[in-house]
């Protein structure tokens, strides 16, 4: 019995971590999902703005 | 219009002389692309937000998307505007190929628009008739198909390419060239629109593409590219580097606003636009087989849909789940973002078979 409370306790602390971080995300600037695809974006641009030297020097 | 004001300032200063060079000026669009985009693109959603102009989903989709009921739609407006101003800027405007790509994009975006407009606006839920859609498709499509035949100089331009095959290259004539670039052009639109479902399930293929087939464009206007690697020597078809920088900066910022859970939808404005300009670049540069594998997702999404009906109405039975076939997967169990993103490395993988047709010939 201990073991599961325990264990109960383990994961309602998890979750509210979980839910405290996608709050926080949220509160910077929209929803956490989207931003593994937003910081692939930012990393094209990144790309191509090195690949612009390879002309412009 | 900016190459010409360097051209013209190099006079001054042999610096500007640095925007001639078309790989440079590819870059450069898909950058200013990408900034009109950022910059117009939280604006527009607000506007549509307040103009309530709201995608109405299928009720007989799957009901994880009755979510996503009320999102902005047409945001492929911003699309179309970031491709168009940058082309102007950045394009040389002497070239007709450049023209010919911009007029077929904005007009099947108007068809598109015209068709979202009825759905959202008035309410509407049929929008545009297919039979009336397929009409203007079918004028512009022809229109652009007529135009690009008759004002080519070389046989190779008009030629069937078939890749992986250095010495086959069969010569279409001007019915031949006519019909198949109007099955390319109206058939990408509507490829494109049908695999439009999932959030950022259609633009970033399109991207891809788009970006595969600048990198074709670009050997096709170079003679000396051209002829090392056994390609038809296409004259002004290197500027149309410029349109697919354009469009490959200005769908990746649409794909910010876009991600899973997206804040903004494409539509049919964005969707049939994209899908005719990939058609059409692909038929200059001579590339339609190239295209067809490259955008396999398309392919795959459109024949499901056609083997769907054809199925139901034959035998009663459906093959699918639920067509087009990204539903299928969600049906099964794969998450939408799981279905994306997938879709996205398949599409990565056919565009790096496409890309080696370039050299394996």
């Amino acid at each position: 019995m201990n073991r599961k409370a325990n264990d109960g306790v383990v994961s309602a602390k998890a979750n509210l971590l979980g839910r405290l971080s996608h709050v926080a995300l949220a509160r910077h600037g929209g929803r956490s999902q989207n931003h593994p695809v937003r910081f692939w974006i930012i990393t094209k641009m990144l790309v191509l703005i090195g690949l612009s030297t390879l002309k412009l020097r | 219009m900016l190459l010409e004001l360097a051209q013209w300032l190099e006079q001054y200063a042999r610096a500007f002389n640095v925007f001639s060079y078309l790989t440079l000026r590819a870059v450069l669009a898909c950058l200013t692309s990408l900034l009109i985009s950022f910059i117009v693109g939280p604006a527009l959603i607000r506007k549509l937000t307040a103009l309530k102009i709201g995608q109405a989903v299928r009720d007989d989709g799957p009901q994880t998307h009755l979510v996503k009921a009320g999102t902005p739609t047409m945001g492929g407006a911003l699309i179309l505007v970031s491709i168009i101003i940058t082309t102007l800027l950045w394009a040389d405007l002497q070239n007709r190929f450049v023209w010919v790509v911009l007029v077929v994009t904005v007009g099947f975006g108007a068809i598109g628009w015209v068709d979202d407009y009825r759905k959202v606006v008035h309410r509407n839920p049929k929008g545009l008739s297919a039979r009336v859609k397929f009409f203007w498709q079918s004028v512009i499509g022809l229109g652009a198909a007529v135009f690009i035949a008759y004002s080519t100089n070389l046989p190779a331009q008009t030629e069937f390419i078939v890749p992986f095959f250095k010495q086959v290259a069969y010569p279409l004539g001007a019915i031949g060239f006519i019909t198949m670039t109007y099955l390319v052009i109206v058939g990408t639109s509507n490829a494109v629109n049908l695999t439009d479902g999932l959030d950022g399930l259609a633009i970033m293929p399109t991207v891809m593409v788009g970006s595969a087939l600048g990198i074709f464009a670009y050997v096709a206007g170079n003679a000396v590219f051209a002829k090392y690697l056994a390609f038809p020597y296409i004259p002004g078809a290197g500027e149309l580097t410029v349109i697919c920088g354009a469009m490959a900066g200005a769908g990746l910022a649409f794909l910010w606003f876009n991600a899973y859970p997206a804040e903004v939808f494409m539509g049919d404005v964005g969707a049939l636009a994209l899908g005719a300009a990939l058609g059409t670049i692909a038929v200059i540069v001579r590339q339609e087989i190239v295209l067809f594998i490259m955008g396999g997702v398309f392919v795959v999404e459109t024949l499901s849909v056609m083997l769907q009906v054809a199925s139901f109405k034959l035998t009663g039975k459906r093959i699918f789940r639920m067509a087009p076939l990204h539903h299928h997967y969600e049906l099964k169990g794969w998450k939408e973002n799981q279905v994306v993103v997938r879709f996205w490395i398949i599409t990565m993988m056919l565009v790096l078979i496409g890309l080696s047709t370039l050299k394996l010939r």
